[in-house]
């Protein structure tokens, strides 16, 4: 214990001595946290720092080493496939997330609020297909595509991709639905709103981080979506981000690792932007506080 | 404005009764208060009349309207619930234009109403803020604005003060028994505190484990308690109650308690079912027991517990013997302290007698209360027996 020598602030008109107990700053527990966190820390950021540094260099190999500084890489892939993938990519993304979010939302919300006869069992089932691996449905899809003539299409191929991302984004919505309060709802219908007005002026405003989560989420596992755009749709022009990256591994005979890490920082700017996005939605304008006590 | 009638309703959970027949007619610009414990049936009857639950039988009507198979949204009433129930994402004019909106009253018409509103209710500063910005007592007459601008045929309000500190709810309460006089109009207010019912009803209707208890003016439900649910229940400190014996003196019928006989009224109330000698439980209230310290004579003696002084008056707690102790309200300063042996009168004009099996009340509706001529001095009058 002991006495504060420099001046009070200036708001502070003490009446006493100023009293001031020291915290310890260093814990063995401490500075064990703060080392796993460290490696950890680098064993991620290691292939990254590897990705931006063979991007640039012109003789890019598998060692992290000082670049021969070039832009010929990003030329090189840009010239090579166009922004076409890109293109694909985001098609696939887009409307992937659009038809997955928007059902996902009426999902939970029903599945949220109304009497469904076996909710409970239906939930399970949403959460145990939340977790199933797409290729293994892939090869029955693939049947059923053929049947419907529904191969080689952009947009039956999203369906596909949306119809897997539903049951997670339909969990993660119907939590975020259970935690607004049944009373705004209530007070809503006495105020003359129908279920519709409800879900669209009261609900959904006080959704809408959890939406953004699941949109976000929806769209990142569409964009890297690989083995189910490989397969339903074998257009060359359909092609997205995620094949063409895998042609530089394999269609010219040795790795490019250049324009392999020039590509994929590309197609990974997208999905950089949105976690900086989402991470602006959780931080800022979303405090919904004070509507009910309890 | 619009009357309210609750025609033998009920509404089971499983086959559990939570409201368990209850008929009630509430008129045109009432406030009618539902008073009772947790669980009693009291919100959920709110919410039947809100169209939030459906009656598993009977009938509810407003305006003489069967309302039943109407939605919530076309019912025409207000509700002002017990958690604010604003909403978060819109500002206090935002949550106070939302129903005008949803009804489309013109953007001038709106403006207007809802300058009116906040004016009345001083929210005029607080327009642009979000909720979360508000005080708890902010919030709650934003919830009452909201509740004023739908011009509803009746006012639901379920326990809205519960979450105000108890100065804020004083305050409240005066707002709202100034707002209900301006307004004239039909308000129904679930609340577990009798402080509210009291102070703010025209008529009280106290519920019990589903069932209505009692209906009446709260100096009819204070002075002329029905059973002895609501006269425990309504009053504080709680009435105290003993048990004592009805018999007969001379042909006269007389009250045996607390070791004293006292000579009743033979019309002023009826007997109990079982029999004319039966036990009967005898309710006092705090304020008609009179504590004498000095002067130890005759008179019931107690051992004071507890002395609580609240400051405007002090709460003795007497015991009389092994099973009885009574709680007396006395005057500020009165020179008591624990452990004194006191001298107890009870005035016996205000007892009240309720039937030991039945619990209801055993009194006849009269003038004079129970007791013939009463006289202050009526216990050593009659000690002769």
């Amino acid at each position: 214990m002991r006495f504060l020598n420099r001046k009070a602030p200036p708001t502070l008109q003490p009446t006493g001595p100023l009293i001031v107990v020291d915290y310890p700053r260093l814990s063995p527990t401490g500075i064990a946290t703060n080392t796993t966190l460290v490696i950890v820390g680098v064993a991620f950021a290691l292939p990254l720092l590897w990705l931006v540094l063979a991007a640039v260099d012109k003789n890019a190999d598998w060692s992290i080493r000082l670049p021969n500084l070039t832009i010929e890489n990003f030329r090189a892939v840009l010239t090579a496939h166009g922004l076409q993938p890109f293109v694909n990519s985001l098609y696939l993304a887009l409307v992937t997330t659009v038809v997955a979010t928007g059902l996902a939302l009426l999902s939970a919300y029903t599945l949220s609020r109304r009497h469904v006869p076996g909710k409970r069992t239906v939930m399970l089932l949403v959460l145990f297909a939340s977790g199933l691996p797409v290729t293994m449905m892939l090869v029955p899809i693939y049947q059923i595509y053929a049947t419907l003539h529904w191969l080689d299409s952009r947009f039956t191929t999203s369906l596909f991709l949306a119809a897997s991302a539903l049951p997670f984004a339909i969990w993660l919505l119907k939590n975020y639905i259970d935690a607004v309060p049944m009373e705004l709802e209530e007070a809503a219908g006495i105020e003359g709103a129908g279920t519709l007005r409800v879900l669209l002026h009261v609900v959904l405003p006080l959704v809408l981080p959890g939406l953004a989560v699941a949109a976000v989420f929806n769209f990142i596992s569409a964009w890297g979506a690989f083995v189910v755009p490989l397969v339903l749709d074998a257009n060359p022009d359909d092609q997205p981000g995620t094949v063409a990256i895998y042609q530089f591994l394999g269609s010219h005979g040795y790795i490019q690792f250049g324009q392999l890490a020039a590509f994929s920082l590309l197609f990974s700017l997208p999905v950089v932007v949105l976690y900086l996005l989402i991470a602006r939605i959780f931080r800022g304008g979303f405090a919904f506080g004070g509507g009910v006590r309890g | 404005m619009a009357d309210v009638q609750f025609e033998h309703v009920y509404k089971l959970f499983g086959d559990h009764p939570v409201v368990n027949d209850l008929s009630l007619d509430i008129a045109d610009g009432e406030f009618l208060v539902l008073l009772g414990p947790s669980g009693c049936g009291k919100t959920t009857s709110l919410r039947m009349l809100a169209g939030l639950e459906r009656p598993t039988y009977g009938r509810i009507a407003i305006g003489q309207r069967t309302v039943n198979a109407l939605p919530s949204k076309a019912r025409d009433v207000a509700m002002v619930f017990q958690n604010y129930a604003l909403y978060p994402h819109k500002t206090v004019r935002g949550n106070l234009a939302f129903g005008m909106k949803l009804r489309r009253v013109p953007k001038a018409e709106m403006n207007r109403q809802l300058d009116e509103v906040a004016t009345l209710l001083g929210l005029k500063r607080l327009l642009d803020s979000r909720p979360a910005e508000l005080s708890g007592g902010e919030r709650q007459r934003v919830a009452l604005g909201r509740a004023l601008l739908r011009r509803p045929k009746v006012f639901l309000m379920d326990e809205p003060l519960s979450n105000l500190d108890a100065t804020l709810r004083a305050q409240m309460r005066a707002e709202l028994i100034r707002l209900h006089t301006k307004l004239n109009a039909t308000i129904v207010y679930v609340t577990h505190d009798q402080a509210e019912a009291m102070t703010m009803a025209t008529r009280i209707a106290v519920m019990s484990k589903g069932h209505l208890a009692q209906v009446g003016t709260p100096q009819q439900i204070y002075d002329s308690p029905a059973d002895l649910f609501v006269a425990t229940f309504v009053g504080l400190p709680k009435m105290n109650v003993v048990t004592g014996r009805l018999g007969s003196v001379d042909n006269s019928p007389v009250l045996e308690v607390l070791g004293r006989t006292i000579r009743m009224d033979p019309a002023s109330f009826v007997s109990p079912n079982s029999s004319s000698s039966a036990e009967v439980f005898v309710g006092i209230r705090p304020e008609d027991v009179l504590c004498d310290p000095g002067n130890p004579q005759d008179a019931i003696y107690g051992d004071v517990e507890v002395v609580e002084p609240l400051g405007s008056e002090t709460l003795v707690t007497a015991r009389c013997d092994e099973t009885t102790t009574l709680v007396a309200r006395v005057p500020p300063r009165t020179p008591i302290a624990i452990g004194d042996r006191i001298r107890i009168q009870i005035n016996t004009q205000h007892l009240h007698l309720f039937d030991k099996t039945t619990q209801q009340s055993l009194l006849l509706p009269t003038t004079s209360g129970p007791v013939k001529t009463w006289q202050p001095e009526v216990f050593a009058e009659v000690r002769a027996n």
